[in-house]
């Protein structure tokens, strides 16, 4: 009969525990560690590049409320045919990793964003820990882009609210 | 009958034996002209030190890559685990005969009598399903190498 009582009492206790709840953290489906690692990264190379971000949701209003921007998506040209792309995003592709930056990857970036330096510049790649686009964003603004928003949820982000893209 | 089926294996024997010891000699001469801290493509070796610098590991849209940084090095793994990019910028390696530091068109010779062709130039060469990319500087100057695998 005790047994019984304790078996009751362990069942009516698991459930209150499950009932409470698993921690989620920043994202339901997240583990905390990586979203920490791209989060600490990206606050560095906004600080590092002095760039500007823009979400997911204030850059789907620009388009809607026909805002000139110029759009550039740093990754791969084949990744931009498979994926799709932001509309109206030009390419503009960067390496992953600073260290495999190359004169003619700056000089590409350059003519796809234009001599207009005061326009709205606004980068991309796949997804908030990629790196492509804060390269793209560092080097607009050494090189005088005064307005230059890199868009960190990147293909991905944009995907994942259903926003439509070009193939 | 019996005759005929032994000479048939005699014969048909040596030929499978070789078309196997074929791909994988082709396999290990590519891997062979790679000389990257012994870093292979395709090779399941999780590598996450080397020479005493521990990698910092970043995802990619298609698997994930560690960063050596003091070493000049990325190794992109898939998902599956399994190496598809080598890039280095580090002078004391080499692939196919090409280092950094050396002049692009002096790399160039070499990669195409490497037996690779050019595959988007003037940087970008390809043979069979390996993809070599020269990272080229403003003076025309290789300063690192980017070997990866087309799927």
């Amino acid at each position: 009969m005790n047994f019984i009582k304790v078996l009751a009492v362990a069942a009516v206790m698991s459930l209150a525990l499950t009932g409470c709840g698993p921690t989620h953290g920043t994202s339901p489906k997240g583990m905390e560690i990586p979203i920490e690692n791209a989060a600490v990264k990206l606050g560095a190379d906004v600080k590092d590049g002095g760039f500007a971000i823009v979400k997911t949701e204030e850059l789907k209003k620009w388009l809607d409320q026909g805002k000139q921007l110029t759009i550039i998506s740093a990754l791969p040209v084949a990744e931009d045919k498979e994926l799709g792309t932001l509309p109206g995003a030009i390419n503009g592709a960067m390496p992953k990793t600073e260290m495999e930056l190359t004169q003619a990857d700056k000089d590409n970036l350059l003519k796809v964003a234009g001599p207009d330096k005061d326009k709205t510049i606004v980068v991309y790649c796949g997804f908030v820990a990629c790196r492509r686009s804060s390269i793209a964003a560092s080097i607009l603004v050494k090189n005088g882009f005064k307005n230059v928003y890199k868009y960190p949820g990147g293909i991905v982000a944009w995907e994942e609210m259903g926003y439509p893209t070009h193939k | 009958m019996k005759i005929k089926k032994s000479v048939l294996a005699i014969l048909l024997g040596p030929i499978l034996f070789a078309g196997c010891m074929s791909i994988g000699t082709g396999h290990d001469k590519m891997a062979d002209q790679v000389n990257v801290f012994g870093i292979k493509l395709f090779s399941d070796i999780d590598y996450r030190e080397i020479n005493g610098v521990v990698a910092v590991e970043e995802p990619c849209l298609r698997g994930y890559e560690r960063i050596f940084d003091a070493l000049g090095l990325v190794i992109g793994y898939g998902f599956d685990k399994k190496i598809r990019r080598i890039s280095t910028r580090n002078s004391n390696t080499s692939m196919f005969g090409v280092k950094p530091g050396m002049a692009l068109e002096e790399g160039k010779k070499i990669i195409l009598q490497a037996g690779f062709n050019e595959y988007a130039p003037p940087v970008t060469f390809r043979a069979d399903k390996y993809i070599l990319n020269l990272l080229v500087d403003g003076d025309k100057k290789i300063f690192g190498l980017t070997l990866q695998s087309v799927d």
